[in-house]
């Protein structure tokens, strides 16, 4: 056990254990995990500054190697991960110093503020990608198998084809993602979520991901890879504020690194054996079973009922598994399909037919 | 030059190496009063960057032992598949 606050205290092996799951979904669907980690730590009892600034701190490590990793994978475009930085930066001061007025303003309020703002992301998100990744499932089952294996997660969406025909000076090309797009574009969007990442102790790759496919163009397997380079920037300034408020723990953030270094790893290296859908469909699934606890949590803040707490912790300790068990399942039978083993009619779309060209 | 013939116990090594300094670290920092002490006195920004070094370094380190650990593995594949010598050999 670890004193976290006065009289909080919390459990090394269950944060150590938490923290494997997290970075097992972080890793294949290229996400930071901070939407998934902050609820938990909020609903495990740690005071909603302290949660926020050590999943930063966790987070800063965390998308560091999975960046080095898709960095090798080659799903990487650095000028645009480095141009939504910029404004990811920007956005990132405000959150914080909101989040600060919020707690010195009221620590309910606070509370509530950020599980509740995460709660309308993940939501908002929840929504739109399902609906395109059970349009694209489809599709894709339509396709004959040589049409589907050359598919890497390219979406052209109508808002896509708007964005990148306005053309707003500087209009830059982003060769490795084969498009053009106005840079002021991606800088808003960078800024954007780094108010979300400030304020909410999240990387924000929930909603850049899905907004560099959807809104942006990028190809799933680039957004990966882009995707954590802006989160990494992002969180790293996010994380050096908040210590500076006194709001990290690290002996937590250390701990719980142990865990998601490995399923970031392993996560990481599922990805070549499948298509981009397979990585939507696992962001998807996550995105929906983070959304439980904190509702349950907000409950028990307004009513005060200890039953609604401990429900909160039941779901959201829970909820790991079930985008966890996605993941484990579409590795395994990615593995059964690269042997040349039958794997079940629904899977066979989202297995590549062999490692993607880049991965090693 | 780090190992010979690669293979899971010297992946495993690597690993291990890595996870042991993120557990002195840990230790040093949660678990050593004096050191919590003399962090809680630092200035505000030195504080956050030194928060931001830690992470960074451990981060990189972890990155850095997957990276040998993948490359033993590797290694070890190429001696099986025809005593192919690695790089690293």
């Amino acid at each position: 056990m670890i004193e976290i606050a006065p009289d909080i205290m919390a459990n090394l092996y269950l944060l150590a254990a938490v923290g494997l799951g997290v970075g097992l979904i972080a890793g294949f669907a290229g996400v930071s995990g901070g939407y998934l980690l902050t609820p938990i730590l909020i609903v495990l009892g740690f005071p909603v500054e302290i949660a926020v600034g050590t999943a930063l701190a966790l987070m800063t490590a965390n998308t560091l190697i999975a960046v080095i990793r898709h960095r090798e994978l080659g799903h990487l475009d650095l000028k645009m991960g480095l141009i939504m930085a910029g404004g990811t930066l920007l956005g990132a001061e405000a959150g914080v110093r909101l989040l600060d007025y919020a707690k010195d303003t009221s620590q309910q309020a606070a509370n509530i503020g950020v599980l509740g703002a995460m709660m309308v992301a993940l939501l908002l998100v929840a929504i739109s990608m399902v609906r395109e990744v059970w349009s694209s499932s489809e599709k894709l089952a339509e396709m004959c198998d040589e049409d589907a294996a050359s598919d890497c997660g390219e979406v052209q969406t109508a808002a896509c084809r708007f964005l990148q025909s306005l053309s707003v000076f500087p209009h830059i090309r982003f060769t490795k993602s084969k498009l053009r797009i106005s840079g002021w574009i991606v800088f808003s969007l960078g800024a954007v979520i780094g108010v979300m990442s400030g304020f909410l102790g999240v990387g924000g790759c929930f909603l850049r991901g899905p907004a560099l496919i959807y809104l942006i163009g990028q190809p799933s397997l680039m957004a990966v890879g882009t995707n954590l380079l802006g989160a990494f920037i992002g969180v790293a300034f996010s994380c050096f504020r908040h210590a500076m408020l006194g709001h990290v723990h690290l002996g937590v953030a250390l701990v719980m690194l142990l865990g998601t270094s490995v399923g970031t790893l392993i996560g990481a290296l599922g990805t070549a054996w499948v298509k981009g859908l397979a990585v939507r469909w696992v962001m998807a699934t996550s995105v929906i079973a983070a959304v439980l606890g904190p509702a349950l949590k907000i409950v028990y803040f307004a009513t005060g009922s200890t039953a609604w707490d401990a429900a909160a912790k039941i779901i959201t300790v829970g909820q790991i598994f079930v985008p966890v068990t996605v993941v484990i399942v579409l590795m395994v039978f990615a593995f059964r399909h690269r042997r040349g083993g039958d794997v079940p009619r629904w899977a066979r779309p989202l297995m590549a037919s062999k490692p993607h060209a880049a991965a090693r | 030059m780090w190992f010979k013939n690669g293979g899971l116990v010297s992946a495993i090594f690597a690993v291990a190496s890595a996870g042991a300094a993120v557990v002195v670290t840990w230790y040093s920092i949660a678990r050593s009063a004096e050191l919590s002490a003399r962090m809680g006195q630092l200035e505000d920004i030195g504080e956050g960057l030194l928060t931001v070094f830690i992470m960074l370094a451990v981060g990189g380190l972890i990155a850095f032992a997957f990276d040998k650990a993948e490359d033993a593995i590797e290694c070890a594949r190429g001696s099986k598949a025809g005593g192919r010598m690695s790089e690293h050999d």
